[in-house]
């Protein structure tokens, strides 16, 4: 169950992860650093 | 000291702890994560200041149209989360005291929003999509599609706009006028933030 629980909040935050990296920033004024994995090379 | 980034670095530590999964992957977590808190942070502080000084509407909208623009203009950013809290914050809140005691006539809000349209889209199709160290946008491709999507963003705050002054003709209600020019002033600071004078302006902002 605390499993389930836990791939469904990665799952999400990855989902929104994706999300904002193929925006042009953040919803807010702060842009933290990209992961490399997300960045477009 | 509370800060956000350990918050989100101690939940996705211990997600990739139990899930057994790889650096990379947490990193792609803790970045989702703190997305979400900064958002419901923002939203929140907007909520509740909103309400103390009585312009919850305003303010919200004030706060949207900046940030729905901004997720593929861009613009300037500050140094961290919680100054970016207390900026948007304060930013909205005043606007929309602003809007709320300012007493503008029909003629007036209909000039005002031609001139601060077509500045918009001027400067949305020279400058858009500004990008930021933290997350520099190198394809061409992306930067045609986001430049694509500003614009049209913008065409449906123009569509909401026009609708919005056909109401007010109808109904003659005065909170319809406040409200539109909540979306000018939102408008206004976004495309601001997208000038150098705007990075110049809110980056001394940022160093207060």
């Amino acid at each position: 169950m605390k499993n389930r629980i836990l791939m469904s909040v990665a799952t999400i935050a990855t989902l929104l992860a994706s999300v904002v990296s193929t925006s042009a920033c953040f919803f807010c004024h702060y842009q933290p650093e990209e992961p490399k994995c997300l960045r477009e090379e | 000291m509370f800060k956000i980034e350990n918050i989100c670095e101690k939940i996705s530590g211990y997600i990739a702890q139990e899930l057994n999964l790889d650096d990379d992957k947490k990193s792609v977590i803790n970045y989702g994560i703190f997305a979400f808190i900064q958002m419901v942070i923002c939203i929140a502080l907007v909520i509740i200041f909103g309400f103390i000084f009585n312009v919850i509407i305003e303010a919200l909208i004030i706060s949207f149209t900046i940030s729905i623009l901004r997720k593929s203009s861009g613009g300037v950013h500050a140094s961290s989360p919680e100054r970016c809290a207390v900026i948007g914050t304060v930013s909205s809140v005043s606007m929309a005291l602003i809007s709320k005691y300012i007493n503008v006539s029909f003629s007036f809000a209909i000039l005002v929003g031609i001139i601060i349209f077509i500045c918009s889209y001027y400067i949305v199709y020279k400058l858009a999509p500004v990008d930021s160290i933290a997350k520099p946008i190198k394809s061409i491709e992306k930067r045609k599609r986001l430049k694509k999507s500003s614009i049209t963003i913008l065409s449906v705050y123009l569509t909401v706009v026009v609708i919005n002054i056909l109401c007010y003709l109808v109904m003659k209600n005065f909170s319809l006028l406040r409200y539109l020019l909540c979306i000018y002033m939102g408008l206004l600071w976004q495309i601001f933030s997208l000038t150098k004078s705007g990075h110049l302006i809110l980056g001394k902002l940022d160093n207060l």
